[in-house]
């Protein structure tokens, strides 16, 4: 050490200096780490009561009154913001200088405050002054002996803080809580119900593979799922809502009568925008698809979803969906073969027979829900006739609901609707042969093989028979036929 | 960077310290601690009582380390009818060879460098008090003239807590200026078959001095200013200021209203029910001074938490004033002392 050395402390240049820049780099990498843990935690934590806030006051709005609600939400949003200048002012309070992560060095490597002392020397301002101690030189070659001893990462705390358990958990809490209305009926008004509640946590499953498949799927307006409405819009009001549009359809129809020809080549992109909005409002909580064009003649059905083409198939080959053969439809669109397989757990058949329970419920299921409907218009006005061959009843053999849904609708069905003139609380929804049927009386044998999927004509139809058409012919999906179906009931109980 | 002088300092230090002790453990059995503690008092610069009962070589080990030191040794033994002039020294009458009469001060045997006051509880608390200018100032007056005390000045007074009766017991202020107060336990079962052995033959332990006469006294005071240049942190001053202040009952006297940083201290419930006072600010330099030989013992130029742990029952037993509560109990002011260690380590967070 030369005399000059020994006069001050850290003479750039010198083997001191050297090494106070190390000890001073590998500490100030230590600090790093340690504040970033730091700033984590506490916007995990924060994070988490935010989030279990939120919940709170998801819950609230759905259990608790209006009035009672306005009174709890201003406190708890009080102290949602007390928690965030809390943990604001802990992050600032726990931010670490050079001193503090120098003890907790020591305190994990074990140093014995050796470099606390020697890092309270130089932050003391020891650099360019004599030095502090005789034993200031031992201080120093004792600290960058013992640099081994305290590698960054082995007394930096870990990346990720142990509050972001809770705040994921908390996170994870407050979506689910979230999605409780929007998973729930939409009957059911009380979502946070015990009984919705199961209901819910029941359903959760399928609807997890529901969204898996449309995930999977080719479907567009995926953003329209579920979310059309706010969260705050009761199922009743929902109702109403789609009620209007489609009597606002109705007048719009009204206004603008056209063609049949050009009512049959309708589809649910064609209606008008408002309508289609309003339609979408009603049906929402629901998958949405996109118009689809139409499949030219001749194109494999297998390439086509849509349940027409599908039923048409099964019945150019009724073994096939029969013995349990067609499975290769229900791989095709697994989506909807699990939704029916879901509604068609009390099928008896569905046992007898997987492979049709595999193929044939994307077309039957949807198909039988209108039946269902059409069997309680019938007993109502008491014509139904239950030893008909196409009995909805008989659907309860659902797993081989294929071949029996293609001719379920029987066409005297809607022969005979006409015939009493009460078209306007109808609706028809049925595959193009049926509707032919109700045309003509008779299928025509040539067009049994065409497998068209476009209706040719809808003369002879009422107009709300006409805009029912429109929508089945937008690839309406069973769950959509099931709204539409309700809102039927509603409108022929009104 | 060449850290060569300081490290072969403090080697020379540890060097020191383990011969000394070897020598003494020519001549004292068993007693480590007890010796450890009293050379960590000598370096420090501090005054040792040593309490404990007759018989377990307590003028033996001070003996042994004034020979082990090579510097000058006197005992007093204190009794009833002993006078401060007896230990300070007193002005004669002296006859000068012209015929003239003058008066000459005769120095007494405090004028020494080790000077063992043994059974100090047995003197009136005068001849006690003769003893403080000494152990603090390190220097006494005599007739209004000021004699300083060669420097290094060591008193290890011993007490014998056995016989109180005529004894008088040493004020607190003369408490406060011990540095350390140790307490000879009683040997081991093996340690007793050793003294007997050892010190009932013709053999005399020969102990040889660590440091030449000429040179031991600034040898002594070189490594005490050694122990003076052990760095510290300030987090551990701040560490021995929560200890002292711990030591403080909450309702004591004479404390400064509107400390804020001592109400953020660990409070020990043992501290409010048993101590009347707590530790003076003698108690923190003793702390400090004596973690910093005990750092430069294990070799280290800074002073650690541990350091501090090491010397505070030594440190502060002797400066607690226990109430009647804490008597009529049998506490024992270590046992506070263990406690508030306990409750201070929260703050080496």
């Amino acid at each position: 050490m030369t005399e000059n050395q020994n006069k001050t402390v850290g003479i750039p240049g010198t083997e001191e200096r050297l090494a106070l820049a190390d000890v001073e780099e590998r500490l100030r990498q230590v600090r790093g780490r340690w504040n970033f843990h730091t700033v984590q935690h506490h916007l995990y934590r924060l994070g988490a009561v935010l989030a279990l806030g939120t919940a709170l006051l998801i819950v609230c709005t759905f259990v608790l009154s209006p009035m009672l609600f306005t009174l709890l939400s201003w406190p708890v949003l009080l102290l949602l913001a007390f928690c965030f200048l809390f943990f604001v002012r802990r992050g600032v309070e726990d931010w670490a200088d050079l001193n503090t992560i120098a003890r907790r060095v020591d305190a994990r490597a074990g140093l014995k405050e050796r470099l606390a002392t020697l890092v309270a020397q130089l932050t003391g301002g020891a650099i360019g002054k004599p030095p502090p101690s005789s034993l200031w030189p031992h201080l120093l070659a004792e600290n960058t002996r013992l640099l081994n001893d305290w590698e960054v990462k082995r007394v930096s705390p870990s990346r990720i803080p142990w509050s972001a358990v809770p705040f994921l958990l908390a996170l994870l809490l407050t979506f689910f809580i979230a999605s409780i209305p929007m998973l729930s009926e939409r009957s059911t008004q009380e979502p946070f119900s015990l009984a919705n509640l199961e209901t819910v946590l029941g359903d959760l499953p399928n609807r997890a593979g529901e969204l898996l498949d449309r995930k999977l799927s080719l479907l567009p307006d995926t953003p329209k799922q579920w979310g059309g409405g706010t969260l705050f819009d009761t199922p009743r009001d929902q109702e109403k809502k789609a009620q209007d549009a489609l009597e606002a359809g109705n007048a719009e129809n009204q206004r603008n009568p056209e063609s049949p020809d050009k009512l049959d080549a309708q589809s649910l992109a064609s209606l008008p925008q408002a309508l289609q909005e309003k339609i979408r409002q009603a049906l929402q909580g629901l998958p949405d698809k996109a118009p689809k064009p139409p499949t030219p003649e001749g194109q494999s059905a297998e390439q086509d979803p849509r349940l027409a083409l599908q039923a048409r198939e099964e019945q150019k080959t009724p073994s096939a969906s029969m013995d349990g053969q067609g499975d290769r439809q229900g791989e095709q669109s697994p989506s909807t073969s699990r939704n029916r397989d879901d509604k068609k757990k009390d099928g008896s058949a569905s046992g007898k027979n997987p492979g049709a329970a595999m193929s044939a419920p994307s077309q039957g299921s949807g198909l039988q829900q209108l039946e269902h409907a059409q069997l309680e218009r019938k007993n109502a006005k008491g014509t139904f006739q239950p030893d008909s061959p196409q009995v909805p009843g008989s659907g309860g053999e659902s797993g081989e609901g294929g071949p029996g849904a293609g001719s379920g609708t029987e066409p005297r069905l809607y022969g005979e609707e006409k015939i009493t003139g009460k078209g306007g609380q109808t609706f028809q929804l049925a595959l193009e042969t049926t509707h032919k049927k109700s045309q003509e009386g008779e299928l025509d044998p040539e067009e049994k093989d065409t497998g068209g999927i476009i209706e040719k004509s809808t003369k002879g139809l009422s107009r709300e028979q006409s805009l029912d058409d429109a929508i089945r012919k937008s690839q309406v999906p069973a769950e959509y036929e099931d709204i539409v179906k309700r809102l039927f009931v509603r409108g022929e109980s009104r | 960077m060449s850290e060569a002088p300081a490290t072969q300092l403090i080697a020379d230090f540890q060097q020191t310290v383990r011969r000394i002790e070897a020598e003494l453990a020519k001549a004292v059995v068993g007693h480590e601690d007890l010796v450890r503690n009293i050379l960590i008092a000598f370096f420090a610069g501090g005054h040792v009582l040593i309490e404990g009962v007759p018989g377990t070589g307590k003028t033996l080990i001070v003996r042994s380390l004034a020979d082990v030191f090579n510097l000058s040794f006197n005992r007093i033994q204190f009794t009833v009818d002993l006078m401060p002039a007896d230990i300070t020294g007193t002005r004669m009458v002296m006859d000068r060879d012209e015929g003239r009469r003058e008066f000459v001060f005769v120095e007494g045997p405090i004028f020494s460098h080790v000077l063992l006051a043994d059974e100090i509880n047995r003197s009136t608390p005068k001849t006690q008090a003769a003893l403080l200018e000494a152990m603090a100032e390190q220097q006494v007056t005599v007739a209004g003239t000021t004699y300083r005390l060669a420097p290094p000045f060591f008193v290890l007074a011993t007490l014998n807590p056995i016989e109180m009766e005529g004894t008088y017991p040493l004020p607190e202020a003369q408490l406060d200026r011990f540095f350390f107060k140790v307490r000879l336990t009683y040997p081991t079962h093996t340690e007793i078959q050793r003294i007997i052995n050892t010190t009932t033959t013709t053999a005399v332990p020969d102990l040889h001095p660590v440091f030449v006469h000429a040179e031991a006294s600034e040898k002594v005071m070189a490594l005490r200013t050694l122990v003076r240049e052990v760095m510290v942190a300030p987090h551990i001053e701040e560490y021995i200021a929560a200890l002292i202040h711990a030591t403080i009952p909450a309702g004591a006297k004479y404390l400064k209203a509107g400390d804020t940083a001592r109400t953020t201290l660990p409070k020990d419930d043992f501290v409010n029910r048993y101590v009347s006072f707590g530790s003076s600010p003698r108690g923190g330099q003793t702390l400090l001074l004596g973690a910093k030989v005990v750092a430069l013992l294990d070799g280290r130029a800074n002073v650690s938490y541990e350091d501090v742990d090491r010397v505070a029952i030594p440190a502060l037993q002797h400066r607690l004033v226990l109430n009647f509560a804490a008597e009529a109990e049998n506490i024992d002011p270590a046992i506070i002392i263990e406690r508030i260690l306990q409750s201070a380590r929260k703050l080496r967070r």
